[in-house]
């Protein structure tokens, strides 16, 4: 009888804890809260696009050599892009 | 046949092979099946990548982020009952960065990044993402798609929130008048969540400038507009703008390292009243890529 009842009580306390965390208010606020996240990772974005990669040693040797380059290729070297 | 039809004729045969010679390094599919006259020495036909005349370089990785210690004035970004705190906020990303062609490249990467308060624990939040893009240049302009996965959690990585798929479209551009670089960048994404009340699609209009006043020191400015139109759950039918606007000095420490002293201020306005709010943030911002 004893563990029937300390069964019971669990199921209980579980499902309170369960509407506690489906709270409607909850749910409709939690997407707000990486708000200035995202606002921050844009003006990051556009700082950090300007800056340089430093060149890797260790990359340089392993890239093949280009051929000349041909007539109307992109005058952007490297491969960081917005 | 006559010596002087001799003469023309080996002449035209030179400027025909000369001609064919050329167009073997610019290349076209058609041209490479024009038999060249048989005193040429014969050569293996080259890939098509190479008679275009660009090889993929290996992909190029790399670390950039920024660390960025503020103070707000709305901490919770509530309409009333503002909390002013300050957090410590690090961005960080690694990317793999490639070319398909030399108008077309892409970007894989993975970022990580939170907000953490002293006093307002309430508002501690982390963001891991997962995503990838394909950027193609067209006339200077560049189209940009994008596929993110995304995890939020409640604290710093304390507890999942909420799982999101964004798939986003931008258009931007770089100009230069002067000493000012003027980046305009218009991006449209729709979020798919298994939390219904984060699904919705945004927009934003973004101008970036950047004026350069010596080698080393620059002001920016960030301005944007952000409209949502929430779609599913208790949000549906939610309507909000946010009006930013950023101005903020920057110091180049080298090539790959900045640091920039700045503020911004957002306006939200919702078609929910509670949902309005007025924000200041301030503080210096460390960037670096390596």
């Amino acid at each position: 009888m004893r563990r029937w009842s300390a069964i019971g009580a669990l199921v209980s306390l579980a499902c309170a804890a369960g509407i506690a965390g489906a709270n409607p208010q909850d749910r409709a606020d939690r997407p707000e809260r990486s708000l200035r996240l995202d606002h921050d990772s844009m003006r990051n974005d556009y700082r950090e696009d300007r800056l340089k990669i430093p060149a890797h040693p260790l990359f340089e040797e392993q890239r093949p050599a280009q051929p000349p380059k041909a007539k109307g290729s992109s005058k952007r070297d490297g491969a960081a892009s917005r | 046949m006559t010596r002087r039809d001799g003469v023309q004729s080996r002449v035209r045969a030179r400027g025909a092979a000369g001609l064919i010679a050329s167009w073997g390094v610019v290349g076209t599919p058609t041209l490479a099946h024009t038999a060249e006259p048989s005193w040429l020495p014969q050569r293996a036909e080259a890939p098509a990548i190479e008679r275009n005349g660009f090889v993929p370089a290996a992909p190029t990785w790399s670390v950039v982020g920024t660390l960025a210690p503020s103070y707000t004035t709305n901490a919770l970004f509530r309409r009333d009952d503002r909390r002013r705190d300050v957090f410590f906020e690090p961005d960080v990303s690694l990317r793999l960065d490639g070319k398909l062609t030399p108008d077309l490249s892409y970007r894989l990467y993975t970022r990580s990044s939170f907000e953490a308060f002293a006093r307002e624990r309430l508002g501690d939040v982390a963001i891991a993402r997962f995503g990838g893009r394909l950027t193609q240049n067209v006339g200077g302009w560049r189209l940009t798609g994008n596929y993110e996965n995304r995890y939020d959690f409640d604290g710093i990585y304390r507890n999942l929130g909420f799982i999101s798929h964004d798939v986003s479209g931008s258009v931007g551009r770089d100009f230069t008048v002067g000493n000012a670089t003027l980046s305009p960048l218009l991006l449209l994404t729709y979020r798919f969540s298994d939390l219904a009340e984060a699904r919705r699609y945004r927009f934003d209009a973004l101008l970036g400038m950047e004026f350069k006043l010596t080698e080393k020191w620059s002001i920016i400015s960030t301005p944007f507009f952000e409209a949502f139109w929430f779609t599913d759950g208790l949000n549906a039918g939610r309507r909000d703008q946010i009006y930013s606007a950023s101005l903020g000095l920057k110091y180049n420490i080298t090539d790959s390292i900045s640091l920039t002293t700045s503020g911004a201020y957002e306006i939200r306005s919702s078609n929910v009243p509670l949902r309005h709010y007025r924000d200041l943030t301030i503080g210096p911002k460390l960037d670096f890529a390596f």
